[in-house]
């Protein structure tokens, strides 16, 4: 089980992903519905994994990420995106995300991600 | 049962197909808000200079679309939303695109329709369309 904290705009994807975090047994600590406020949380709860939204008004994934990353280099960040543009995905990849959902998801694929992530 | 090597109880399956009609609630608000949105760009937005003007406001929404449409079974939504980020991504990076306000406009035309659960409404000869109107763009 790990501690999981999720960030997204979105009140349905938010839904679907905490019914994956509840099959998956995992423990959800927070729940943001935008970018702001996220490396505050983190730094608060230190969650094993943050599933964090690319595409957020006011402050984007990305932006996050790297905040996070430069707080705690180590931190397990899943970025969560519609965009399928590679080299969108490199760019998280190399700002520090550890793995990449693209979106539509289903249940399998967003819990094996996890349950690699927290073993990584 | 096991979902992705863990097993899953009965009751936690039980609360995942309960919150599903929430979850569907949930989404499909969200994209009548995204259309709506959509539909108030267009409204000031009449020609592709226009469109140009307002391309990244309106991928925005289409990404939303794009996204979540075939998570709540909208996959002809899904797949509107995804041709027309294609092309409002092309806007966005390349400059104004002959005739991209009048396919934006259909596109939104054609997503609202399936929304309101209209049946005749068809995504193979849009896709085909956009895509003979743009090969450059859809061969990338």
């Amino acid at each position: 089980m790990s501690s999981i904290m999720l960030v997204d705009d979105s009140d349905a994807i938010r839904m679907v992903l905490k019914d994956i975090l509840v099959i998956g047994k995992h423990d959800l600590v927070a729940e943001l519905s935008s970018g702001i406020g996220v490396l505050e949380e983190y730094v608060k709860l230190r969650p094993d994994i943050v599933l964090l939204d690319m595409a957020m008004p006011k402050k984007d994934g990305l932006t996050v990420l790297k905040e996070i990353i430069s707080y705690d280099p180590k931190a397990r960040i899943i970025m969560i995106s519609a965009s399928d543009n590679q080299e969108t995905v490199k760019e998280c990849i190399r700002a520090g995300a550890r793995s990449y959902v693209l979106k539509p998801f289903n249940f399998h694929e967003v819990l094996d991600i996890i349950n690699r992530v927290s073993k990584s | 049962m096991t979902v992705a090597g863990i097993k899953v109880s009965i009751k936690d399956m039980c609360q995942v197909v309960k919150m599903s009609d929430e979850f569907l609630r949930v989404a499909r608000q969200e994209i009548k808000s995204e259309i709506d949105s959509l539909k108030k760009i267009l409204l000031s937005c009449t020609n592709d200079k226009q469109l140009y003007a307002e391309s990244n406001n309106i991928e925005k929404h289409m990404h939303k679309i794009k996204g979540l449409a075939p998570m709540m079974e909208q996959e002809k939504m899904g797949k509107i939303a995804k041709i027309s980020d294609q092309i409002v991504k092309h806007v966005s990076s390349h400059g104004t695109l002959t005739g991209s306000h009048d396919i934006i406009s259909e596109a939104v035309k054609r997503m609202s329709g399936l929304l309101y659960g209209d049946l005749d409404i068809q995504v193979d000869d849009f896709e085909k369309h956009v895509k003979n109107t743009y090969p450059d763009i859809f061969e990338l």
